[in-house]
């Protein structure tokens, strides 16, 4: 009788560290890392995106010469 | 596209693509924790992949990675071959060529990710799926957004009054079909010119019965060996004459080139080559480039300017089963509007040009 609720007891042992495992291990790196990563949330949202373009378009200096004549 | 779209990421890449489970700061840099976006981007590296692609792609496609240096989208060591050609022995004068050249010829190059994530930074960039990576570059944002103004027109039969490629007109080929990615990959091995690169597509590939010595059409047998594919196979293409490169008042690089022009010509093959052995004709494009391109930065740089033909060899993307020179012998042979002769090209260029000018008494007499 007690062999055999030792043998649960083992069992659930073993199933705990197999989940653990999965738990930390399985989800990646990243996405963990992701979820706080200034990067992701605002390179995500259109609202954030629209308004620092905007922004860095304002600060910005012409990119190309208005000289440029033809195809290339 | 918007500025916010090209920097947009799509939910997609995030849950579907493999690379995404790479964090951001792994290739980019900057900082990911940063409270605003100035800070955010303090040390950011837009493109990872260029000049050099070992840290971003190596560890897990290395061996496309080794080969890549030596990929003539990313190396441009054509552009410089050829200028070397031209140019003065002179050292202060080739730096100063160097100089023009790097501020306009080399700022239009490609790398991995300007292939397989975003446009190029040439034609101003932008994620071309959300970051998500694609394995085939698609045509229209990857290679007609650069080959825009000769291929992109003639392959879609933009050019007025001029048809398709029949690749794309009736078999919806798009460029990766011959092109594939170990040509766009490189060989691991530099090339002078674009048409040594051992694994470039050749008509002969695909059409074998044309080039066998029991081809069906006779006219095949008999130019065989002696006039290229495109010669017969190819309508009027772009012509680019003159550019000159310099910088504005606010110190920003320009290029100027004067006209292009619809035109067809056939020239001699100056060069006959393994890949291209045609021992008479091939077509000649006029390429923009003149004696006095780099004059902003050195004055009569380009002293040996005619070793290079300004027609160069040309492969325009317009094929089709029948065109007017299909029509009859005599729609080429002893045609001579249809050949490079002498009064065709400027007087300052005909020395440069004197391999590939076709005399009038070798044009192929009529029949």
């Amino acid at each position: 009788m007690l062999g055999k609720s030792k043998g649960i007891w083992y069992l659930w042992v073993v199933l705990l560290i197999f989940l653990g495992y999965f738990f930390l291990c399985g989800i990646p790196n990243s996405v963990q890392s992701q979820d706080e990563s200034t990067c992701i949330s605002c390179h995500t949202s259109v609202k954030d995106l629209v308004k620092i373009t905007r922004e860095i378009a304002a600060k910005r200096p012409p990119q190309k010469s208005a000289e440029t004549k033809g195809e290339g | 596209m918007e500025p916010y779209e090209k920097v947009l990421i799509d939910d997609e890449y995030l849950d579907e693509d493999s690379h995404a489970e790479i964090t951001c700061e792994t290739c980019h840099g900057g900082n990911p924790k940063a409270v605003n976006w100035e800070a955010a981007h303090q040390g950011l590296i837009p493109d990872p992949t260029y000049p050099d692609a070992n840290k971003a792609c190596g560890e897990c496609h290395e061996e496309i990675v080794k080969k890549n240096t030596t990929n003539v989208h990313i190396a441009l060591n054509t552009y410089q071959h050829v200028i070397n050609m031209r140019a003065s022995s002179d050292k202060a004068v080739r730096e100063k060529i160097q100089e023009g050249m790097k501020n306009h010829c080399f700022t239009c190059h490609s790398s991995c990710g300007q292939c397989h994530v975003s446009r190029p930074d040439s034609v101003e960039g932008g994620f071309t799926a959300g970051h998500r990576f694609s394995k085939k570059p698609p045509m229209a944002t990857n290679c007609t957004s650069c080959h825009g103004s000769r291929v992109e027109k003639e392959y879609l039969g933009k050019n007025p009054g001029l048809p398709g490629d029949v690749h794309y007109i009736k078999k919806r080929m798009e460029c990766i079909s011959c092109h594939t990615g170990d040509e766009m990959h490189g060989m691991g091995k530099s090339f002078n010119h674009r048409y040594e690169v051992e694994n470039a597509p050749r008509c002969e590939k695909c059409h074998q019965d044309a080039v066998s010595s029991d081809a069906k059409i006779e006219t095949h047998k008999i130019h065989k060996g002696k006039v290229s594919c495109h010669v017969c196979h190819s309508v009027a293409y772009k012509n680019c004459y003159n550019c000159h490169v310099g910088k504005d008042a606010n110190g920003l690089p320009y290029y100027k080139t004067e006209k292009s022009e619809l035109d067809f010509k056939i020239g001699l093959n100056q060069n006959p080559t393994k890949n291209r052995p045609y021992n008479r004709f091939v077509i000649v494009r006029h390429i923009p480039v003149s004696k006095g391109t780099f004059d902003f930065y050195v004055k009569d740089g380009l002293t040996n300017f005619d070793a290079v033909p300004t027609w160069k060899l040309a492969t325009p993307h317009n094929i089709q089963r029948k065109t007017p020179q299909t029509k009859s012998c005599n729609a080429c042979h002893g045609k001579k509007e249809l050949f490079l002769l002498e009064k065709d090209t400027a007087p300052d260029e005909r020395a440069a040009n004197k391999k590939v000018i076709v005399p009038e008494d070798a044009i192929p007499r009529s029949r």
